[in-house]
C-alpha cells in the first residue's frame, strides 16, 4: 500500500557548494555535504541523529567539506560513507578526510566503501527510493582522474564526479548534476541511459568550468537539458563566489526548455548588484544558509517525493521575488534571448 | 527612547576609551539613538571589578579595543572587557578603528563577542541592532553565523617571521583561506600541540562567512 508520505528530497542553500538529503520513514541519505554548517543545521533542525548513508559524488571540498563535520560534531550516527578513488586529488584535506573516514571505520563507527559507479547502482537505495548512479561509466571509474580515455581526453575529479536519478516507486524525481563536465556527459550519453527528470540540479553550479569557449558551456547544457528535458533547473550556488550560473549555460538551458523553471539557491550577483532591503519571505521554513543576510534567491529547495511538483519554494512565490528584486536576472534576460532566438530559427517557442 | 528588547530596558551607555576626544565621538552616536550616556574615566584593574563597578551606572557598554595606549587607563583591552560583560549578561559591543583589530583579537574572546563595529564613529542604528543581538544570544538565540560545531582544524603552518603567530584551515569551511592564528591565545595544555600539520579540535562557528568573523573556544588536547 502507497504510504502518505513516502518523504523529501531537500536541496540545501549551502552558499557555493552542493547537498541534497533524501529524507524517509526508512531513514535519511545525504549526497554530498557542502562547505561550512548548512548540512549540520539542516539535519538538526530536522531531527535527524541517524544517516543511513553519505555518498560523496568526487573529491571537491564545495562538495565534501562537511564530511569532516558530521564526523567531528560527533551529532549525528552515521551508518556508511561511499566514495571514489581520486589519487589526482592531492590536497592534505583530501587525505585528512580519507583519515579520519578509515579512523571512523577502524572504530567500527561506520561502513567506508570506495566505488560509486553506474555498475553497482543499487547498493545505493533506500526502500522505496532508488538512486540510480548514471555517471561516471565504470569504464571511467577504472580509469580515474589523471588518466585520459580511449580518445586521448583528460580525466579529471569532475569527469568521474557521481551523477545520481532519484527515482520514487519508479519514478523520476531528480538529476543530481553533482560537477559533471563535457567528457563525462559524453560517456554518460553514450551509454543511452534514460536519464530523463522533472528537475535537474545543474552540474558545476552552473559554471562555465574548463570549456574554452562560451559556445562549449551553451552547447553543454543544451546536450544535458535535451538528455533530461526537467521542468525545473537548480543552480546550487554562492553569492559572490565565481558568479555562477553562467550566462552561456542558462541560455543553453533555456534554448532547449524554454518553459523550465530556473531557480539559484542564492542571489548571483550577475544578476543583482544589490541585495533585497527586507527579509525575505518567500522562501520556505528550511535552513538556507543565505537567510541570515538576506543572500537567498530560492534558498533550500524541499521536494516531495509523491509529487515532485510540489516544491517548497513555489515557483510563483520565487518569481515574484525576482520580478520585484531582480528584474535583470539572467533567467528573465535569457529568457527573451531565447524566445527570441527561438523565433529566428524556429526552435521551441518560449513561455 | 530607551531599546526595549526581551523584556530588557536599556537606557543608558557606558563609554569605555583611553582617548577622551573618542569617547566623545562615541557619546554622539548613542545620543544620537535618544540613550544616556555616561564615561568610564579610568583606571580599571580587572574585568570583575569593572563588573563589580557597573551595577546600576549603565544597562550596556560600548569599549574601544585598545585601552592600554594612553596613560594607566585600563590593565586589559577591551576585547576581554567586551567578553566579560557578555558572561555576565549584559550587552556590550566593541568598536575599533585600529585595522589590523581583527586578526589580534582573542579568538577565544570572539564567541562572547557578537558584535565588532571595525569603526570609532558607528552608526545610532548599528548601535541598536548590535545590542538587541547581545540580548538575543543572552535568550539563546544564536544566529548560525555565531553556533559552535566541534570542529576539526589542520595547523598549516608557524609563521618564523612573527614569534606565535601560525595559520590554520578548517577543512569544512573553506580550504583556501589560511587563518591566523596566536599562540598565547591558546590554552597552556594546546600551545605545545601548535606543529604544521598537526590535526585538532575545537568548538567554531563554522556558519560564519568571513574569516575574521571566526571564534575559536574549548580546545581539545586528542
Amino acid at each position: 500500500m502507497r504510504r502518505e508520505t513516502p518523504g523529501t528530497l531537500a536541496i540545501l542553500d549551502v552558499g557555493h557548494g552542493c547537498s541534497a538529503v533524501i529524507s524517509t520513514d526508512d531513514g535519511t541519505v545525504v549526497i554530498d555535504t557542502g562547505p561550512g554548517s548548512a548540512l549540520l543545521e539542516y539535519l538538526a533542525e530536522s531531527g535527524v541523529e541517524v544517516i543511513h548513508t553519505v555518498v560523496l559524488s568526487h573529491a571537491d571540498q564545495d562538495h565534501v567539506g562537511a564530511m569532516a563535520q558530521l564526523l567531528a560534531s560527533r551529532r549525528f550516527r552515521i551508518g556508511r560513507v561511499v566514495l571514489n578513488t581520486d589519487s589526482e586529488k592531492d590536497t592534505v584535506i583530501w587525505e585528512g578526510l580519507l583519515v579520519s573516514l578509515q579512523e571512523a571505520a577502524n572504530a567500527g563507527d561506520i561502513e567506508f566503501e570506495v566505488g560509486i559507479s553506474a555498475s553497482n547502482a543499487s547498493k545505493l537505495d533506500l526502500a522505496a527510493v532508488k538512486m540510480d548512479v548514471v555517471s561516471p561509466t565504470p569504464y571511467l571509474a577504472a580509469r580515474g582522474p589523471g588518466s585520459k580515455d580511449q580518445r586521448g581526453r583528460s580525466i579529471t575529479t569532475n569527469t568521474v564526479s557521481a551523477v545520481i536519478l532519484i527515482k520514487c516507486e519508479g519514478r523520476p524525481i531528480a538529476l543530481l548534476g553533482g560537477d559533471l563536465d563535457d567528457i563525462g556527459l559524453s560517456h554518460l550519453l553514450e551509454t543511452g541511459a534514460d536519464i530523463r527528470a522533472p528537475i535537474l540540479v545543474f552540474p558545476h553550479h552552473g559554471g562555465k568550468g574548463g570549456r574554452a569557449t562560451s559556445a562549449r558551456a551553451e552547447d553543454f547544457a543544451r546536450r544535458l537539458c535535451d538528455a533530461v528535458l526537467p521542468s525545473t533547473v537548480i543552480f546550487s550556488i554562492g553569492r559572490g563566489r565565481y558568479a555562477t550560473p553562467n550566462p552561456q549555460i542558462v541560455n543553453g538551458v533555456l534554448e532547449e526548455c524554454p518553459d523550465c523553471w530556473i531557480a539559484c539557491t542564492q542571489l548571483s550577483e550577475s544578476c543583482a548588484d544589490q541585495l533585497p532591503n527586507s527579509h525575505p519571505t518567500h522562501i520556505g521554513h528550511a535552513f538556507s544558509r543565505g537567510r541570515e543576510h538576506g543572500k537567498c534567491c530560492a534558498g533550500t529547495f524541499v521536494i516531495s517525493l509523491q509529487d515532485p511538483s510540489i516544491i517548497q519554494p513555489s515557483r510563483q512565490d520565487h518569481s515574484s521575488f525576482v520580478d520585484s528584486c531582480a528584474p535583470t536576472a539572467l533567467c528573465r534576460v535569457s529568457r527573451r534571448y531565447a524566445r527570441a532566438t527561438g523565433i529566428d530559427n524556429g526552435r521551441r517557442g518560449g513561455e | 527612547m530607551p531599546i526595549l528588547t526581551q523584556g530588557r530596558r536599556i537606557n543608558r551607555v557606558l563609554v569605555v576609551d583611553d582617548e577622551p576626544g573618542s569617547r566623545d565621538g562615541f557619546s554622539e552616536s548613542i545620543e544620537d539613538l535618544g540613550l544616556d550616556v555616561v564615561c568610564e574615566p579610568g583606571p580599571m584593574d580587572d574585568p570583575d571589578s569593572f563588573i563589580a563597578s557597573l551595577c546600576g551606572k549603565a544597562d550596556a557598554v560600548l569599549s574601544d579595543f585598545r585601552l592600554r595606549v594612553i596613560g594607566h587607563y585600563s590593565n586589559f583591552d577591551g576585547d576581554r572587557l567586551v567578553a566579560t560583560c557578555y558572561q555576565h549578561q549584559i550587552p556590550a559591543l566593541l568598536c575599533s578603528s585600529f585595522t589590523d583589530a581583527s586578526t589580534v583579537i582573542d579568538r577565544s574572546l570572539m564567541r562572547f563577542i557578537p558584535v565588532f563595529l571595525p569603526t570609532t564613529t558607528p552608526q545610532p542604528e548599528d548601535i541598536e541592532a548590535g545590542f538587541i543581538r547581545c540580548v538575543e544570544e543572552f535568550a539563546g538565540n544564536l544566529p548560525p553565523s555565531r553556533r559552535p560545531w566541534r570542529t576539526l582544524i589542520h595547523i598549516h603552518d608557524v609563521d618564523d617571521s612573527m614569534e606565535g603567530l601560525f595559520h590554520v584551515i578548517l577543512p569544512g569551511w573553506n580550504v583556501r583561506e589560511k587563518i591566523p592564528l596566536w599562540r598565547d591565545h591558546l590554552p597552556a595544555n594546546i600551545q605545545p600541540l601548535v606543529q604544521p600539520g598537526k590535526w585538532l579540535h575545537a568548538q567554531v562557528n563554522i556558519g560564519a562567512e568571513e574569516y575574521q568573523d571566526l571564534y575559536f573556544d574549548e580546545w581539545e588536547t586528542e
